[in-house]
């Protein structure tokens, strides 16, 4: 009996720490996630200067370069762009959710206003957005950074404790 | 079945508004279908064997508007307008499969240069024809005489047609390397490398590159026997052609001409004629047919 109430505090401690890690690990993967959304519109930036290919072919490039639920995204986006009466406004969103892509909402909003509306400019306007969504994502990673580990401590720590206060209570 | 093929590949680049009307029509008569022609406000035109007839719909006359000139934009340029926009600056856009969609609108001029081209008034979409056997008499006229040929016509009598079919007779019968200086993406229609129409396997092609610029590029890198090039329209065009055929590339080149004497009334074609390059002169008629001659011939 004892063993038992011992395992459902333990229980009850660890489930909670969990969705506090949880919490933690997934904003450090919107953080990474970030990182490499910058570096794939870099990347954007230089193949559009260089050969200025079609918005699906693009799409595949990016994809091919980048890994995880990024290169998931890129390629959404290209299987998207390549269909025949393809629709540019949502397609964000709908790559968004088909990759897994996890993104703080201003992030996402920029992401949305550059991808749904792609290719509708002359070459010096199309670089003019991207460069316009790359500042925002610039200032949206260092703010994320500056939160990150701060708040990754305080999620870890809540939920040993919010753990910790549920056995008390219970017990 | 090839035509219900032709339409299939063109299909996906038409509004929809316009696709049952046209998939109908290309059941019946794709085979004439020569271009189709879109304005603002006015039905949707076809083509047909020189002829130009309205499209017809269940409810009559289908009409373009704005929106569709602009979806038809956007589906050619892959939603990628910045992708096709050194085409646009020359009023085209080329589809896969060679089709050209001429562009119409309002011009909007940066540095004194073309740079775009806005609220759009007209498309039109010519249909690509891939015509093997069209230069059959032209190419025995080379067979025996194998010297530059110039290839001379009407507006639309299909001398583009043609040339496409010599370099193809020349790459493939006669084993020889030809270079094309494709500057419109007419002739061999590369789509990522790829010619979309039929020039031979010898066939070296330069798209969208000035002729001049691109006669010189192929002469320094791709060591060509024959140099193809569309339309001699300029002086510039005539001096490069000189200044080539002494490094020994022969030439198979078009010119407009309402008739055979503009050839010598005109002063860039009498140069031209004059200079002694061109030694074979393939004549369009207005039935299509070929008048294939040696220029001494011609001229005498």
């Amino acid at each position: 009996m004892q063993y038992l109430r011992f395992l459902g505090a333990a229980f009850v401690v660890l489930s909670s720490a969990w969705v506090g890690f949880a919490s933690a690990r997934r904003l450090r993967r919107a953080g990474r996630e970030l990182d490499e959304l910058r570096a794939a519109l870099e990347q954007m930036e230089s193949e559009l200067r260089c050969a200025a290919p079609t918005y699906a072919a693009l799409c595949q490039r990016l994809a091919e370069s980048a890994s995880g639920a990024v290169s998931g995204f890129f390629s959404a986006l290209a299987t998207d762009a390549a269909a025949p009466d393809f629709e540019p406004v949502g397609a964000t969103r709908r790559a968004v959710e088909r990759s897994g892509l996890c993104l703080p909402p201003a992030s996402f909003l920029a992401l949305e206003q550059l991808l749904d509306g792609f290719g509708r400019f002359d070459l010096a306007g199309q670089l003019r957005q991207l460069g316009l969504a790359r500042e925002a994502l610039t200032h949206q990673a260092g703010r994320l950074r500056e939160q990150t580990e701060a708040k990754c401590r305080s999620y870890e720590i809540l939920g040993l404790c919010a753990g910790a206060a549920v056995l008390i209570l219970v017990v | 079945m090839e035509m219900e093929q032709r339409y299939a590949a063109l299909a996906e680049y038409l509004p929809p508004e316009v696709r049952p009307a046209l998939a109908d029509l290309f059941a019946r008569r794709g085979g004439e279908v020569e271009e189709l022609r879109f304005r603002v406000g006015c039905p949707v035109g076809v083509v047909l064997g020189g002829r130009e007839i309205s499209l017809c719909g269940p409810d009559g006359p289908i009409r373009a508007d704005a929106p569709m000139l602009a979806d038809l934009l956007r589906r050619a340029a892959h939603h990628s307008r910045y992708a096709v926009q050194n085409q646009l600056r020359r009023g085209f856009v080329t589809l896969p499969g060679g089709h050209r969609l001429g562009v119409c609108g309002t011009a909007v001029f940066a540095g004194g240069s073309l740079e775009n081209l806005t609220d759009l008034q007209s498309m039109a979409l010519r249909i690509a024809r891939d015509c093997p056997g069209a230069a059959e008499a032209a190419t025995n006229l080379l067979w025996s005489h194998p010297a530059s040929a110039l290839i001379a016509g009407r507006p639309g009598s299909g001398k583009t047609t043609v040339l496409r079919d010599l370099i193809r007779q020349v790459s493939d019968r006669f084993g020889q390397r030809v270079a094309v200086v494709d500057e419109r993406g007419e002739l061999a229609a590369c789509l990522d490398g790829s010619p979309q129409l039929r020039v031979g396997r010898l066939t070296d092609v330069l798209s969208f590159c000035g002729k001049a610029e691109g006669i010189e590029l192929l002469l320094r890198s791709m060591r060509p026997d024959w140099i193809a090039l569309d339309e001699i329209s300029a002086e510039e065009d005539l001096r490069t052609i000189l200044r080539a055929s002494y490094c020994g590339a022969r030439f198979l080149a078009t010119v407009h001409v309402l008739g055979p004497e503009d050839l010598r009334r005109r002063p860039l074609y009498r140069r031209l004629m004059e200079a002694g390059v061109f030694e074979n002169l393939i004549y369009l008629e207005k039935d299509r047919s070929l008048r294939c001659e040696r220029v001494d011939d011609a001229v005498s």
